[in-house]
Parts: C-alpha cells; structure tokens; sequence
C-alpha cells in the first residue's frame, strides 16, 4: 500500500470517529453544572449540590489492586439523593450512576438504601462527586465527576 | 517460534517495557481529547501496542506479540498497574497482542504487504483492546461505545502508521534487512 493510500485510509478512520463524535455529544443528556440530573419514571429532576446535606463520611475501599485506602470526607448518602430528586424507590430494581465520561455503576436497590454502604462524596477542589460504595472487593465503581443518577 | 538472536530477544524486552510505559507518558495528553468527547479512554492503549505492532513485524515469529502481552501482563500485575481492571487486566494485554499474531498472518500468508498488515493489525488491536476493556470495566452503551470504538480504530491506525515508519527505520538494525 503506497503511503498516501496508508494516509486516507486513517484520515476516513478518523472522519467516523469525527461523525461518531458528534453523534455522541449531541444525543447525551445535558450536563448541568453545580448539580446532579436525576431520572426516574420517565421524568429528570435537576438536583443542586449545594442542597444536600453533607455528612462525615469514614470507612476503608479496596482499588483494584486489592489495597485498602483509607476514605475520609464529606458526602451524602445515595438514598438521600434519591429522596431529594422525589423518587420512590420501592418499585425500583436497580440505580445507575454515571459520570461526564460515561463511566458507571449499576447498584441494587437493596445497596442504595443499605446504612452506610453507597454515598456521593463531596471532595475539595473537585466539581463533581465521587461515588462511593464500600465494602466492594475493587473500586471498580467507584464513579468519578458523576453526572447523572438513573433509577429504572 | 524461530530463534531469536540475543539482540532481538533485547529488542522484544525493550518493547515490552516501551509498551507498558508509554501509556503513562501518553495519558495526560489523551485524557485531554477523551475528556472532551466524554468517553473513558481509547487512545493511550493504541499509542501503547504500537511497539507490540513494531516488534511482532520486525521479529520472525507467530506468536511473538502474544508472548509480550502475556510478559507486559505480567509486569503490570508485578508493578501494580492493573488499573481499573483489577485482576483480570491480563485479558487487557493478552487479546490485542494474539489480534496483532493474528492480522500478522495476513502478511505472512501474502494475503496483503506488510505495511497494510500492520496497519490492520495495529487498528484490530486498538479496537479489541477497547472492546475488553468495556466489557470488563467501562460496559458503554449506544453513541458511547461507538464513538469509543472509533476513536480507538482512528488512533490505532495512526499509531499503526508510525509502527511501519518505526518497522523500516529500525529493520536494518534489528533484523539486518532480512524479514521473514
């Protein structure tokens, strides 16, 4: 393959990635800032950060290479989210948290509402929240800049 | 796999390590353009199995790139850069490099030259890296794991542009100009 022929083919791989792009960024759910996009029950809730109300948040998670970090901070438990968006989470089967990247975390009803378990941390210079949910084995869900929360 | 002389096995070795590494280096400035297109990931793993793409095309051999990302796998579990995969972040290292053994085949074979065939190879590999790792971690859905997998394929085929350039420049010194 000449070298120019090389050169197209990437610049048409790039091109896709170019469309997908921008059917990406304008099909997903608008972000808003200072606040967390709540959905349930077909209708999205905006839910301002400055109205939680924060607690002393302590406990130990375990990242991915199975050591465990000390957590002290300021946050609010996921329920409490929930309850200020108005969802009932009796008829709920699970909660998606997702962050501006499109990371998530899928999270049972029954870990939701659990004392302890599952909290929005507030942290220092950070815009966003963290989630997070101790007494999991990694911190494969613990979802930085969350953006959205999904109850379906 | 054929025998390897001691300078390719120190070129395969150097790979690994530049594999491995090159992710760091690269991710900051990867974040920046993931960041603004608000997916997860997709471009430092590319610029990482470049040097896999480069070797298993400069080294004679089958399955030399699933022998480094089986290694790579290995030091990342020894050094602690597992990342969000956890324990099975060797699935991570190990896929793309028998994707790469694979694609290579299309050249051995003569199905196509070797500059289409690293080129192949290093997309393929960018993209089923990307497809482990949203399996495993991310589990990205609709216009998310499209675009995800597109700039994947995008910055593998430029990072499998500058393996060929790399393979010819550096064919003369590893192989002596005699490829299999």
């Amino acid at each position: 393959m000449k070298k120019n022929l090389m050169l197209k083919v990437v610049l048409a791989l790039v091109l896709a990635a170019a469309v997908f792009a921008v059917i990406h960024l304008s099909t997903r759910p608008a972000e808003e800032t200072g606040a967390i996009q709540v959905s349930y029950g077909g209708k999205t809730v905006s839910v301002p950060l400055s109205k939680l109300t924060l607690q002393d948040v302590s406990g130990t998670a375990v990242n991915g290479k199975g050591e465990e970090k000390p957590i002290e901070g300021r946050g609010t438990p996921l329920s409490e989210v929930l309850a200020q968006a108005g969802a009932d989470l009796s008829a709920v089967r699970q909660v998606t948290v997702s962050a501006a990247d499109e990371f998530s975390a899928v999270l049972t009803v029954g870990e939701v509402t659990e004392d302890g378990k599952a909290y929005l941390l507030q942290e220092e210079g950070e815009e966003r929240p963290r989630l997070i949910v101790f007494g999991d084995p990694d911190s494969k869900r613990g979802v930085k800049d969350v953006t959205r929360i999904e109850v379906e | 796999m054929r025998q390897l002389n001691l300078r390719q096995l120190i070129f395969m070795a150097l790979c690994c390590d530049l594999g491995l590494f090159a992710k760091k280096l690269i991710l900051p400035a990867a974040n920046l353009v993931t960041d603004a297109l608000h997916i997860p990931g997709g471009i430092g793993t590319s610029f990482s199995l470049l040097f896999l793409v480069t070797a298993a095309f400069l080294l004679p051999g089958s399955w030399c790139a699933a022998l480094m990302g089986a290694a790579q796998s290995l030091m990342a579990v020894c050094f602690g850069m597992v990342g969000s995969m956890g324990a099975l972040a060797p699935i991570g290292y190990i896929v793309p490099g028998v994707v790469i053994d694979l694609a290579k085949r299309t050249w051995t074979r003569g199905w196509l030259k070797l500059e289409e065939s690293a080129l192949l190879a290093s997309v393929l590999a960018s993209v089923s890296a990307a497809c482990s790792a949203n399996c495993i971690v991310f589990q990205l859905r609709g216009p998310a794991l499209w675009l995800y997998c597109a700039v994947a394929a995008a910055s593998g085929g430029l990072c499998g542009m500058l393996a060929v350039s790399l393979s010819e420049r550096l064919k003369p010194v590893i192989v002596g100009g005699a490829v299999s």
